[in-house]
């Protein structure tokens, strides 16, 4: 028996450069042990539509072992690794040098992770029950944080469309009807099993079984990352460690990868280190001379409505472009020595268009 | 999640060699479409025994595919192939040169040959349902038949204990028990699916879901092994078109290796063309040295009570070595001609030995 070959929309994209037709003849009877995933359902992004880079998620920690043909050239040339390459991870706060200045107009400062426990499947594949233990063991985890970190998990499901709504317009709750998270299969059941916790004054959250079964959120208003990093430090250990109290369960760790997520392009330290700032100089100057000094800086913009929500006005999302082959401390200062710039550039823009 | 890299009981098998622990790594959390097949249950008889050659079993043709790091390097080094070989079957009589000497001391002449049909897992994988459904395609296809291999259907689940045994005696009929056959999941559900079909004469028969779904058999007395092939190419034939009839499937054929079988070292031809023929002067001169020669010659001596059943007296099954890298005809003559330089040498031995 053989499944036939799929015609890959996304003909740019890495999977089609990496799933040839000896790779399928090899790899599409297979499923993984976790949660049956298999080599279709992972390249399901890419088969579909025609606009992906990447256009693969794994469906669990196998899938990046059993499908490493094609993981593992894919994730070296995304993240220009090599194949020797070890993943460092590093929290320390310390070694920040400066901060962003104080004088940039930032609104906010966001630094997030993902983790994923060893044992479930991630959200492209957990199963249905796989996903309801994941939030049952967090609930449980959840009420051992202390101090600051200590707060209350609201699940989605019968969560009030109007507390919804505002969590979304403040920026601390996903969404759902991605195209991509949809057709990757990270919505089935939805909205069973999601949920977010938060701490009273909502700087420490973590968002549970979205596109990761956890993203550990740190984020407070003005642009003083050292803070918000330090907090996220330790808030991922104190959920860590109240996860490995409660379950005997670690967070998924590869020597290789790192921090194991659903999309490759999150490997690594899974980390997204942002402000929303204001930049009216590059807007008046051009987004695309924008995307192109970001690009040279190691960040990436977005707009300020999720990564998929669009550009309006002057205030961008700037974050740290990488997330593997470098640490948490070099992703962090890269972010901030990137913002000090544009934000002195935006300066001379705005000098420049009479602002 | 990962599965503990087993002990190789087995140090010198081919398992042994090909199974390290980053190929481990990389597919033990893999299971088959076909038959939820793992790496674990192929290699079991490399694991639990110390005396393994090979070691390693498919249970699908999945297997194959998924598991070809593994696989692939084992059979061709196993059949000394090399990577771009193509299999090239054969089954036209005519081209067989002579025949066995009428005067060899030749008890009687059996060709075999394994097909699966595609679309169900093999012996080791294979489930319950499948099994099954195997034996069901196969009472509707053997009802085709016509002529001298027009027969019956005898299915093991309640075959009479005498009848039984006197067709295993009478050298027709498989048996459980085998240790590498239970080991490896080939036992499982004994007796339900299995059977035996044969022609009045007993001189065309096939096996239904021993080691593999099907063992396609053509034997009389005697040494006539030209006639003996030229009935099972037909029957081969008059098989396979019936089961295409009766379900629109084929045998499974693989480019590489030819038909596929549950064992590695089945491949190719699936084919093991033998006699039982005495050898006195070559019992006289000893095992060890018959075994050499008939290293020489391309062939292999087994006992005559199966492939287990260890030797006794003068008699032995002598057969092709090979099954993959050469035709079936090339096969053939080898065993005739193989059969043939041991008789007359086993005169010369008798005549050494004063006999």
């Amino acid at each position: 028996m053989s499944d036939p070959f799929p015609e890959i929309k996304s003909t740019h994209s890495l999977v089609a450069k990496y799933v040839t037709k000896p790779i399928w003849e090899k790899l599409s009877r297979a499923v993984t042990k976790t949660s049956g995933f298999s080599l279709a359902q992972a390249i399901a992004c890419a088969v579909e539509f025609d606009n992906q880079h990447c256009g693969i998620y794994a469906g669990d920690w196998d899938s990046y072992k059993v499908f490493s043909d094609v993981f593992d050239p894919l994730i070296q040339e995304y993240h220009g690794i090599s194949a020797d390459s070890v993943h460092t991870s590093d929290m320390d706060v310390g070694k920040i040098n400066g901060n962003i200045d104080p004088t940039a107009p930032v609104h906010s400062t966001r630094i997030r992770v993902g983790r994923s426990i060893d044992g479930f499947g991630l959200s492209p594949g957990i199963t249905r029950e796989q996903r309801v233990g994941v939030e049952n063991l967090m609930s449980k985890a959840f009420a051992n944080l202390t101090g600051d970190l200590a707060g209350t998990y609201y699940p989605l499901t019968g969560m009030n469309e109007q507390v919804r709504q505002q969590l979304v317009d403040d920026h601390f709750l996903f969404v759902n009807g991605d195209r991509n998270l949809t057709v990757a299969g990270m919505e089935r059941d939805w909205p069973e099993g999601r949920g977010i916790f938060h701490n009273a004054a909502k700087t420490f959250l973590l968002w549970v079984n979205e596109e990761d079964q956890t993203r550990i959120i740190s984020m407070q208003q003005g642009g003083d990352v050292k803070g918000v990093f330090e907090r996220l430090a330790r808030g991922i250990k104190a959920v860590g460690d109240s996860v490995k109290a409660e379950s005997g369960k670690e967070f998924a760790l590869s020597e290789q990868y790192g921090y194991i997520h659903s999309c490759p392009t999150n490997l690594g330290t899974g980390m997204r280190a942002s402000v929303h700032v204001d930049l009216p100089g590059w807007t008046k100057e051009g987004v695309d001379k924008l995307n192109a000094r970001c690009e040279v800086l190691c960040v990436q913009p977005r707009g300020t409505r999720g990564e998929s929500g669009g550009q309006t006005g002057c205030t961008y999302d700037i974050s740290n472009k990488h997330r593997l082959g470098y640490s948490e401390v070099q992703l962090v200062q890269v972010m901030i020595d990137g913002v000090n710039t544009l934000w002195k550039e935006d300066q001379e823009w705005q000098k420049k268009h009479g602002m | 999640m990962s599965d503990s890299f087993p002990e190789i009981k087995s140090k010198d098998s081919l398992v042994a060699k090909h199974v390290t622990k980053p190929v481990w790594d990389k597919l033990s959390r893999a299971v088959t479409k076909t038959s939820g097949f793992s790496l674990d249950k192929a290699i079991a008889c490399a694991v639990q025994f110390d005396n393994q050659h090979c070691g390693i079993y498919a249970g699908d043709w999945d297997s194959y595919k998924v598991f070809a790091d593994v696989f692939d390097p084992i059979i061709k080094e196993y059949h000394g192939i090399t990577d771009d070989s193509i299999h090239t079957s054969d089954m036209d009589a005519s081209k067989i040169k002579g025949n066995i000497d009428p005067a060899a001391p030749v008890h009687s002449t059996r060709i075999r040959v394994g097909r699966s049909i595609d679309g169900f897992g093999l012996s080791p994988g294979i489930t319950k349902e499948q099994r099954v459904g195997v034996e069901n395609l196969m009472k509707k296809a053997f009802a085709n038949l016509k002529d001298d291999l027009a027969g019956s259907y005898f299915p093991l689940t309640g075959m009479k204990e005498d009848v039984r045994q006197q067709l295993v005696d009478d050298h027709f009929l498989f048996v459980s028990g085998d240790p590498n056959l239970k080991v490896a999941g080939m036992e499982r559900d004994w007796p339900e699916g299995r059977g035996i079909f044969h022609n009045k004469e007993k001189t065309f028969l096939t096996w239904v879901n021993e080691e593999d779904q099907l063992r396609i058999i053509s034997m009389q007395k005697g040494g006539d092994v030209k006639a003996v092939f030229a009935r099972l190419a037909t029957g081969i034939k008059a098989v396979g078109d019936s089961v295409k009839t009766e379900s629109g499937k084929e045998f499974m054929l693989d480019g590489k290796y030819g038909y596929i079988h549950s064992c590695p070292t089945n491949l190719g031809t699936g084919m093991r063309a033998s006699v039982h023929v005495d050898l006195p002067g070559w019992t006289k001169e000893g095992l060890a040295t018959l075994q050499a020669r008939c290293e020489e010659l391309h062939l292999q001596p087994r006992g005559t009570r199966g492939e287990s059943g260890g030797q006794t007296g003068v008699t032995y099954d002598i057969s092709n070595k090979h099954r993959l890298g050469y035709s079936e005809v090339q096969l053939i003559q080898k065993m005739i001609d193989g059969v043939n330089t041991l008789y007359k040498e086993d005169l010369e031995l008798k005549k050494k030995h004063g006999l």
